[in-house]
């Protein structure tokens, strides 16, 4: 029932990235805004529904792990691993059909090289955000407590994302949340995939963005790997 | 990314040993330790407190013919 659900919001997010996004627009402009628009959307979305998702799940079974684990029915290394083992493949095919749903209709390059890499972008943004959703659901008991305190902590990695702000004007106070930004990451990460060898043609004018509107290094190094190869 | 992923990770695994050690989770957190007293202090008490007294009790109005 749970991989319904996820299946039947994944399917429900693509399609109103599809509503949204289908329009090319006329101007470079507005051409670049969708552009940008979906990419951080695409981030956006998967970031906060993984972290939501774990953060529940956890603490609906902490009283039986809790449990199970003092009268010694599995050890806590255990539970974790099979946890991980259940829960990880979910997320990967959810975050697929996330991206096959809005990627191609939206406008982007659709060459395979570039949406793989999107793809290998978003995976990894869906795997932090899990594991931040982990993390708090296992340091706080209470599960109001946490689904209060998730979005307090989770808009400062949101606003450092490089979609509201530009990221050098960021003050240094901010930058232990840029530096642990799942969304910065994957942003950055989609951002390099589209335009890191396709400039933006509008007119017949080509447009390079990285290190024109984009001034950024992409941190994700498999992504820089599969980018020298291929 | 997946680095601070796993570094993440290896975190709540670290706090999941945390809840799940009966000593600090007494201490720390009554609300969950009450809900583990069968668990956790089966070993320990049941025998002496609970096996022992309730039988006992259970003999004398069993031969009071309360039962």
């Amino acid at each position: 029932m749970d991989f319904i659900l996820k299946v039947v919001q994944a399917i429900f997010f693509g399609v109103i990235c599809i509503i949204l996004y289908y329009e090319k627009g006329n101007t470079f402009e507005e051409i670049f805004q969708n552009n940008q628009g979906v990419l951080f959307f695409f981030v956006m979305n998967t970031g906060f529904s993984y972290v939501f998702a774990n953060v529940n799940i956890f603490n609906f079974e902490r009283p039986v792990f809790i449990r199970e684990r003092l009268s010694n029915t599995y050890t806590t290394s255990a539970y974790y691993a099979g946890r991980t083992a259940a829960v990880l493949p979910v997320e990967i095919f959810t975050c697929f059909l996330f991206l096959v749903i809005g990627y191609f209709p939206c406008n982007l390059d659709n060459s395979a090289g570039v949406f793989f890499k999107s793809l290998l972008a978003l995976e990894l943004c869906a795997f932090m955000s899990s594991s931040f959703g982990l993390f708090l659901s296992t340091v706080f008991s209470d599960a109001g407590v946490v689904m209060a305190l998730v979005p307090v902590l989770i808009i400062p990695f949101l606003l450092v994302g490089g979609f509201f702000v530009p990221l050098e004007t960021v003050p240094k106070v901010y930058y232990p949340f840029e530096y642990l930004s799942m969304f910065r990451y994957g942003f950055e990460g989609m951002v390099y995939a589209q335009y890191e060898n396709n400039p933006l043609v509008f007119n017949g004018q080509a447009t390079n963005l990285i290190g024109t509107r984009y001034n950024f290094e992409v941190h994700i190094f498999l992504l820089r790997l599969l980018s020298q190869l291929y | 990314m997946a680095a601070i992923g796993i570094a993440i990770r290896i975190g709540a695994l670290f706090v999941m040993y945390m809840i799940s050690n009966p000593k600090i989770l007494s201490l720390k957190n009554p609300e969950d330790a009450e809900t583990l007293k069968m668990t956790v202090f089966d070993k320990k008490s049941y025998n002496t407190n609970k096996i022992a007294v309730a039988p006992a009790e259970s003999n004398e109005k069993l031969a009071a013919g309360a039962i």
